[in-house]
């Protein structure tokens, strides 16, 4: 079965490839703005609690086009108390294998004894608007979407790697096919049951089955996006650090968090231009 | 040792060696990567690539020895040159079959020319590639014959070139990684092929001059050749290194971290010792020179591939410090028999006498 999803790849891309290459993305954008979700929220209270009224961003901003949003995050190390909350909801979201982490988080220490503090630092991928990652791509299967995330397509992923290597904050992993139950004699459930990353299905028979043999990356759970929810980290994280949105939307939370003079940006400085902001 | 023992056991070496390869291409097909490679996220480039490297790096050389031999001795390099050219092409071939087996989903390798992106180095190699294999499988086949057309000669050597100067650009371009980054990673690649081209041809004279005395003609210049490509190596290695360690940045600490290992193996073993070995010209120790090159040039390309991924570019809670790899056996295989590849098919082709020109076999 698995090797006959092989064949298929190759049969795929052997009959259609040529009209594929020059429509790919277009199909991927279009398939990429669905309709709107029907999430029902109650009114905006003073007290509300912050993910609620990101929620309320997130749905304005579906309604419009894809390419009149970006997609923004930002997050207040101040408030990261370091719990991997994020980590490991990004993990269960996503059904990551081991060795893949979209979300890990680091530790500094900062200063000198007995002056000492404990820095976390969360790092997603920054979704970059200059990302180095897509243009080494040899065979174009990872880009930019209009809404500020960089994407991958796991049927056109040869698995070279070198996406891997052009990252600066070592955001994308590869997928080797290993799984959590390996040399114990119970395979559990969850290691191959169906992701849903981009909104589609996929089995996860073997490692002729995508994403194994893949890059994969942090994409914003951009599934749950397009469901209207947001991404798994933002709701997971108890100290409310994670902030999320549209920020072309002045009026929304992502807005009035990010432009502060504290503002940071990681590896700024390679000229990727990060779309995710740290608050100091 | 009697001439058909030697070539038989050479062939059973060799076929033992490309079986061993069958073996781990089957076990990474059937199992995947995962317990069959040992590269990572962090290190995501392992033993395949670097044979990969090593192996096509020597090829490239070999191609630049027939042209600077055709170009400028013409008649010392004629009787290695069809020999040389043979090597170029297997080395080729040796190298893909390693990169090959290193991608996660090999069977879509179709999709460089179904869905190429041109701004990518790795793509470029790939169109470069297929350039170069064309005009070095003429070159062969104009050298068999005894018709060499100066185009040819000049088709295979800019096309190595560009192909090689954007294998180098793979590395160069990514500023991610400190140690590969910079335009000096590009042009040093084609010196390497240079030298380890050099190496290997001084071999070939040197183990076929017994059977073909004739071979002895293109030793001199050959050594020669070698002596100018360690000069070049040693020049721009070592100026990769100064630069390196003289970079502020975050991440340009590996330069310092490695250097005793590039200052022993790179530059004492790998030019300091086979310059003063080729400067002798005796045999024996011009035999020598050729294999501390080779050896001490396959470390260097180790250490190269594998000291960019040697500090992390972030550091998760759990991450190590400094990233380490040991290839799996599966990937030592795949390099046993890349080199097992050249070495079956040079036998055969040097029995069956498809490394001389039909015109000097004819005279």
């Amino acid at each position: 079965m698995e090797r006959r999803e092989a064949i298929k790849d190759i049969g795929t891309i052997v009959a259609g490839a040529a009209l594929a290459a020059s429509l790919d993305l277009a199909v991927s954008t279009e398939a990429e703005a669905k309709e709107t979700p029907e999430v029902s929220l109650p009114g905006p209270a003073p007290d509300e609690d912050v993910i609620i009224t990101m929620q309320r961003d997130l749905l304005k901003a579906l309604k419009k086009p894809l390419k009149d949003r970006k997609w923004s995050m930002t997050i207040d190390l101040r408030k990261c108390i370091g719990c991997h909350a994020c980590t490991v909801g990004c993990i269960a979201e996503n059904k990551l294998p081991p060795g893949v982490v979209y979300r890990p988080v680091s530790e500094e220490e900062i200063g000198a004894s007995p002056n000492v503090a404990i820095r976390f630092l969360p790092r997603p991928c920054m979704q970059c608007d200059n990302p180095p990652c897509t243009v080494v791509c040899p065979v174009k299967a990872t880009w930019k979407r209009e809404d500020g995330i960089v994407v991958i397509d796991y049927d056109q992923c040869i698995g070279c790697r070198y996406c891997l290597v052009a990252c600066p904050y070592g955001a994308r992993s590869a997928n080797s096919g290993d799984l959590y139950t390996d040399g114990t004699p119970h395979r559990e459930a969850y290691e191959t049951s169906p992701t849903y990353e981009y909104g589609r299905k996929r089995v996860r028979k073997s490692h002729f089955s995508s994403p194994v043999g893949n890059a994969m990356k942090c994409h914003f759970c951009s599934h749950r996006l397009d469901a209207g929810m947001l991404p798994m980290c933002v709701t997971t994280c108890v100290g409310r650090a994670t902030y999320f949105g549209d920020v072309r939307d002045p009026d929304s939370v992502i807005a009035k968090v990010t432009f502060k003079p504290n503002a940071w940006k990681f590896k700024e400085g390679l000229g990727t231009k990060p779309s995710v902001t740290y608050l100091l | 040792m009697e001439t058909n023992t030697k070539y038989r056991l050479t062939l059973v070496s060799a076929g033992i060696g490309l079986l061993l390869g069958v073996y781990a291409v089957v076990m990474i097909l059937v199992k995947g990567h995962a317990g069959t490679t040992n590269t990572s996220s962090l290190s995501p480039w392992g033993l395949q690539i670097i044979t990969y490297i090593y192996i096509v790096l020597i090829g490239t050389g070999c191609t630049f020895i027939n042209f600077f031999g055709h170009i400028y001795r013409e008649e010392e390099f004629k009787p290695v040159a069809t020999r040389v050219s043979f090597l170029a092409i297997l080395m080729v071939f040796a190298g893909l079959g390693a990169l090959v087996t290193e991608l996660g989903k090999p069977w879509r390798i179709l999709n460089f020319a179904l869905s190429p992106n041109v701004t990518s180095p790795m793509w470029g190699m790939f169109f470069f590639y297929n350039v170069y294999i064309v005009f070095i499988v003429l070159e062969y086949l104009s050298l068999r014959k005894g018709r060499v057309k100066p185009w040819i000669m000049w088709g295979a050597f800019l096309s190595a070139i560009a192909t090689y100067i954007t294998m180098g650009s793979i590395f160069a371009i990514s500023e991610a990684r400190p140690y590969y980054f910079g335009a000096l990673t590009a042009v040093y690649t084609p010196i390497v092929a240079f030298l380890t081209g050099c190496a290997l041809v001084m071999l070939a004279i040197l183990l076929g001059k017994d059977a073909n005395p004739r071979l002895q003609a293109s030793l001199e210049p050959v050594r020669r050749l070698m002596l100018v490509a360690l000069g070049l190596v040693l020049l721009t290695g070592l100026w990769r290194f100064i630069i390196g360690s003289w970079a502020m940045a975050e991440g340009y600490e590996v330069f310092a971290i490695t250097a005793p290992r590039f200052l022993i193996v790179g530059v004492v073993f790998g030019i300091l010792l086979p310059a003063v070995l080729a400067f002798t010209r005796k045999t024996s120790n011009l035999f020598l020179a050729a294999v501390t090159v080779l050896v001490t040039q396959f470390v260097s390309r180790y250490d190269f591939v594998l000291d960019g991924f040697l500090v992390p570019v972030f550091r998760g809670l759990s991450d190590p410090p400094f990233v380490h790899y040991t290839p799996a056996l599966n990937e030592v295989l795949i390099a046993v028999a890349a080199a097992s590849f050249v070495l079956f098919f040079y036998a055969i082709a040097e029995k069956k006498g498809a490394l001389e020109s039909t015109l000097s076999q004819e005279g």
